[in-house]
């Protein structure tokens, strides 16, 4: 082997990072060679420089002071906000821990409530459906469209409800298609008759104000003329 | 019947070794149960090589300082995912060596200057004979110049000799923590070890014409 591969393997050599083999081919030629004798030496030294001064005093302080700071951040990460967390940063005093449970628990109830609620609309929405059409046109609210709660559902499901005031016109339109004028009645409280032009509409408010009794009948026109 | 500080002494240095595995896997399994003392004394026990490392890696002692709180958090973080019967220092010095290249990236401080750079820039100061370490002041005067050495490698050069010759890890385990081949960390190795030695020799030869 010549200098210039030897010159290449000796930063290894140095540190003993060569393989047995390479190992003693280089101390061969070392033997034999001032120059890379030289070489292997600068690179002895280099190490020892290297390592005498490469290793700084760090005092107890600096220590203790990592270790504080290493607390402390880890005391930062363990409170991170959770969900329960979150939802009372909304108040200015963070609440007891049974507290946030008793709030959690309520927040469940409160849900379900409204679950049980959408659900209940539709039923209620049937019953409207099925309903005189008279009724709907009323300008106050009947008991079953009272029940008809909405903004709520509205805001569920906007689509379902257009849907269902669609459904509700449909049926409007056919009343209406019957010979009566619905113009109908402003009180709901009396028992009221409404004449048309050839139909007679009778409606009877029962006791129960759900139930309203109403039927079309053809006028006696005859009997005037019988007069 | 046998004194226990007899036996203490009949130990043999392989024994010492399992019995320091032992409390380090003990010390880990407590600390992955949420016990900060343990977790205290993980640190204790590592601190004094993580920062140095870290200086070694960075050559300032604030940055280091900075490294080896962000090592301690990570290493907290990912505490579950140990397995105590793997090798945990290898692991540390994994997370030191990311650390410290995250830190130098971040605040872009990791500039590298040339041997040519450093040896010509006037702040270059004169060479003291190793026999007058004893004197701190030199002493910081001779680690500022290790530094400005350890500043002209790559980052990847100065993580493997760092490893290699300052640690005095095996080159196979300095290659697994540096996730490259024996190869390469040779490779990279040599070429730190001819830098640093040139850089020296510059430095002693321009102390010499200063004088
Ligand atoms: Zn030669």
């Amino acid at each position: 082997m010549n200098c210039p591969d030897v010159e290449k393997l000796i930063p290894l050599y140095s540190g003993d990072d060569l393989d047995p083999k390479q190992t003693r081919i280089v101390e061969q030629h070392l033997d034999s060679c001032e120059n890379c004798r030289n070489q292997a030496r600068g690179f002895e030294q280099s190490a020892l420089w290297l390592k005498s001064n490469a290793s700084p005093e760090f005092d107890d302080a600096t220590f203790l002071q990592l270790r504080q700071a290493v607390r402390l951040e880890i005391a930062q990460i363990q409170t991170k906000p959770g969900f329960g967390d979150w939802i009372f940063s909304l108040w200015p005093h963070r609440p007891a821990p049974a507290l946030s449970a008793a709030a959690i628990i309520i927040l469940i109830a409160a849900l379900s409530l409204i679950i049980f609620r959408s659900s209940t609309d539709k039923n209620s929405n049937l019953i409207t459906v099925v309903s005189d059409p008279a009724i709907n046109r009323q300008e106050k609210p009947s008991p079953t469209d009272a029940l008809q709660a909405p903004p709520k559902a509205a805001l569920r499901n906007p689509k379902k409800t257009i849907a269902r005031k669609e459904e509700r016109l449909a049926i409007n339109q056919i009343g209406s298609s019957a010979p009566t004028d619905i113009t109908g009645p402003k009180s709901e409280e009396k028992t009221e008759t409404t004449s048309s032009n050839n139909m007679l509409r009778i409606e009877l408010q029962t006791a129960d104000p759900n139930i309203r009794i109403i039927w079309f009948t053809p006028k006696k026109e005859t009997q005037n003329d019988s007069k | 019947m046998v004194d226990a500080s007899v036996m203490t002494n009949n130990l043999t240095a392989a024994d010492e070794i399992a019995d320091e595995k032992l409390l380090t896997n003990s010390l880990i399994l407590r600390a992955q149960q949420g016990d900060l003392q343990a977790f205290d004394q993980i640190i204790i026990k590592h601190q004094r090589r993580v920062i140095t490392l870290a200086w070694r890696m960075l050559g300032n002692k604030d940055d280091a300082r900075d490294a080896a709180q962000d090592v301690f958090i990570r290493v907290y973080k990912n505490l579950s995912k140990v397995d105590p019967d793997r090798d945990f220092s290898g692991w540390i010095y994994r997370i030191t060596i990311n650390v410290c290249r995250d830190l130098a990236r971040a605040r872009n401080r990791h500039s590298r200057l040339s041997l040519e750079e450093e040896i010509e820039a006037g702040n270059m100061t004169e060479p003291v004979s190793l026999d007058n370490t004893e004197s701190s002041a030199i002493y910081n005067q001779e680690q500022m110049i290790i530094a400005r050495a350890l500043a002209t490698l790559t980052e990847k050069e100065r993580a493997a000799i760092t490893l290699r010759d300052l640690e005095g890890l095996p080159g196979d385990e300095v290659a697994r923590i540096l996730g490259s081949s024996p190869t390469t960390v040779r490779s990279q190795i040599s070429s730190a070890r001819s830098k640093i030695k040139i850089f020296r020799e510059r430095w002693l030869k321009k102390g010499a014409s200063n004088k």
